[in-house]
């Protein structure tokens, strides 16, 4: 199996204006190769799906209500086509070397169904999936997939130009810090520049000492920050205690999820928690112009919001994002069990997630909380967190408050959406969105250092 | 003679000595002149092939496909086939998935 997947940049575009162009119709087919199994130089997609036929249904049925509530979710190609498009591979004198599928509402995560269904006819392939939950930001993830778990593999794209980084100058880096967090006339921060604020602030903190960056955030739109706090977020907060619990999955559990082992102990100090996601209408606080809702979406969560969107209305209240662990304790409570509840069977007591959302958001604080007084850790929307995405990261986390920042394109997202199957809401399940990307079912809630 | 043609995906189980990283397609011959000699001669000679697609029972495993003479057949619980000298076979995987 490749350590990394080799796109050429025209046979990548060519597949997301493909996949776009059949959306809302689920694609599936194989990426083909002249011979390096990493090097996909030419792609073939099938068009019949017998997923409901009275052969497959029962199967896809058997995975679930997700599976038997969508009809459109799953695929199968037909033996005429599956032989038709064998016969055309080897016409065009290339082979196999991945599948690809598309999903056309869950991100792009690699689900019990897919492993076992791949597994089943395939030892050597790997697998690519395709999100067009943002149609407007399609998300691409390849994993390589065996008896012994799934695995993330890096996708490259040739010919594309690179993101241009350069290594700001200390002087340099405080202006433009200083230049992107004056305030505007109302006193807020630009939301259309929060990639901008965030890279920059990342910047300052990296070039210059902590009493450099205190001065600047002193003088620029987030010096009000503990008013707001003390009006806003304060009431909301969830005080935790210290604790130590164990953090991700054992290996003999682990299956097709990855990034979460090895499990190890993790020691948090005390903080504060908020007890529900960000809500539109504490959202629009930021930018009222552009981010009021309709008086009906005002205790539903924010969402539509991007990891520096999140991340700089946190700064703006005096808050941060939680990190990864922070996030997972929450969750469940310290509880050994997949869910804070511990079986699926009372999960829609805790959670909107597939089986009773209806596939839409819903308020905030409409299911029980959980034993740490948290609503909708699990299900309604994903939450993003402070860490960068590092499926390695517990391999060599710190045991005490741990978090891993290195400032790379994916953040962290935790707990499902209303969408999501009863596996994706697990307290442990790890995933990742590029940190510009938005969709209607991810938002985020706030952490705070202990009040003592 | 039977000729059988493997896709990539399924000829990785076929070479090497652990039965895989063939990173091509494969035409094997059977001696075979019945599916029930067929079923014996690829157990003997690529048992993990066999264990991949094909049921203990000799039927076709479900999630793959029999092609014989250019006919798409899928797995439906047919114990036998009619089989004959020259018949031209394939078994690729009906693509599925979540």
């Amino acid at each position: 199996m490749p350590d990394h997947i080799t796109f050429a940049g025209e046979v990548y575009e060519r597949l997301l204006n493909e996949v776009i162009k059949r959306h809302p119709v689920k694609t599936f087919g194989y990426l083909l190769s002249a011979g390096n199994p990493s090097e996909v130089t030419d792609f073939i997609l099938f068009d019949e799906n017998i997923r409901n036929s009275d052969t497959w249904q029962p199967e896809f049925h058997s995975y679930g209500y997700y599976f038997a509530a969508h009809h459109d979710a799953g695929f199968v190609a037909t033996p005429e086509e599956a032989w038709r498009v064998q016969k055309e591979i080897w016409a065009r004198g290339l082979c196999e070397v991945g599948v690809l599928h598309s999903h056309q509402r869950h991100p792009a995560n690699f689900s019990e169904i897919d492993w076992d269904m791949h597994r089943k006819r395939f030892c050597d392939l790997w697998h690519l999936i395709i999100s067009m939950r943002n149609p407007d930001l399609p998300q691409v993830r390849a994993f390589a997939v065996s008896d012994d778990g799934v695995r993330l593999l890096p996708v490259r794209v040739t010919g594309q130009p690179g993101d241009g980084t350069t290594t700001a100058t200390r002087d340099a880096a405080i202006r433009q810090a200083r230049l992107l967090t004056r305030p505007d006339r109302a006193g807020r921060p630009s939301l259309a520049n929060a990639g901008a604020i965030m890279s920059a602030l990342w910047r300052l903190r990296t070039v210059t000492e902590p009493e450099t960056v205190r001065d600047v955030l002193a003088d620029s739109v987030f010096a009000g920050s503990a008013e707001r706090f003390a009006t806003h977020i304060a009431p909301l907060l969830q005080p935790i205690a210290a604790a130590s619990f164990e953090m991700g999955t054992d290996q003999a559990g682990l299956r097709h999820f990855y990034g979460e082992s090895p499990r190890h102990r993790c020691g948090l100090s005390a903080f504060r928690m908020l007890r529900i996601p960000v809500t539109s209408g504490l959202f629009a606080l930021i930018d009222p112009d552009n981010r009021t809702p309709p008086r009906e979406d005002l205790a539903r969560p924010a969402v539509n919001v991007t990891w520096a969107e999140a991340a700089l209305f946190a700064l703006w209240m005096g808050c941060r994002l939680p990190t990864e662990a922070q996030w997972e304790y929450c969750c469940g409570a310290g509880a050994p069990t997949p869910w804070c509840c511990g079986t699926e069977d009372e999960l829609a007591r805790y959670a909107w997630y597939c089986v009773n959302s209806r596939d839409q958001v819903q308020a905030v604080a409409t299911r029980e909380p959980n034993a740490l007084g948290l609503f909708d850790m699990h299900g309604n929307v994903w939450e993003w967190c402070q860490d960068d995405y590092d499926q390695h990261f517990y391999g060599r986390s710190p045991w005490l408050n741990p978090v891993n920042l290195t400032n790379e394109s994916q953040k962290s997202v935790r707990g499902g959406a209303m969408n999501a199957l009863p596996e994706m809401c697990r307290t442990r399940f790890r995933f990742h969105e590029a940190a510009g990307f938005w969709a209607t079912d991810l938002g985020f809630r706030l952490a705070a250092p202990s009040a003592c | 003679m039977i000729t059988l043609t493997l896709p990539t995906p399924l000829a990785s189980f076929i070479s090497g000595s652990d039965g895989r990283g063939s990173p091509r397609p494969r035409s094997l011959l059977f001696d075979a002149r019945s599916w029930a000699e067929f079923l014996g001669e690829i157990r003997e000679r690529f048992p993990l092939l066999a264990d991949r697609v094909l049921t203990t029972s000799g039927t076709l495993a479900s999630g793959f496909v029999l092609v014989i003479n250019d006919v798409a057949l899928p797995a439906n619980g047919t114990a036998s086939y009619d089989l004959r000298d020259g018949d031209q076979l394939a078994f690729i995987a009906a693509l599925a998935g979540g």
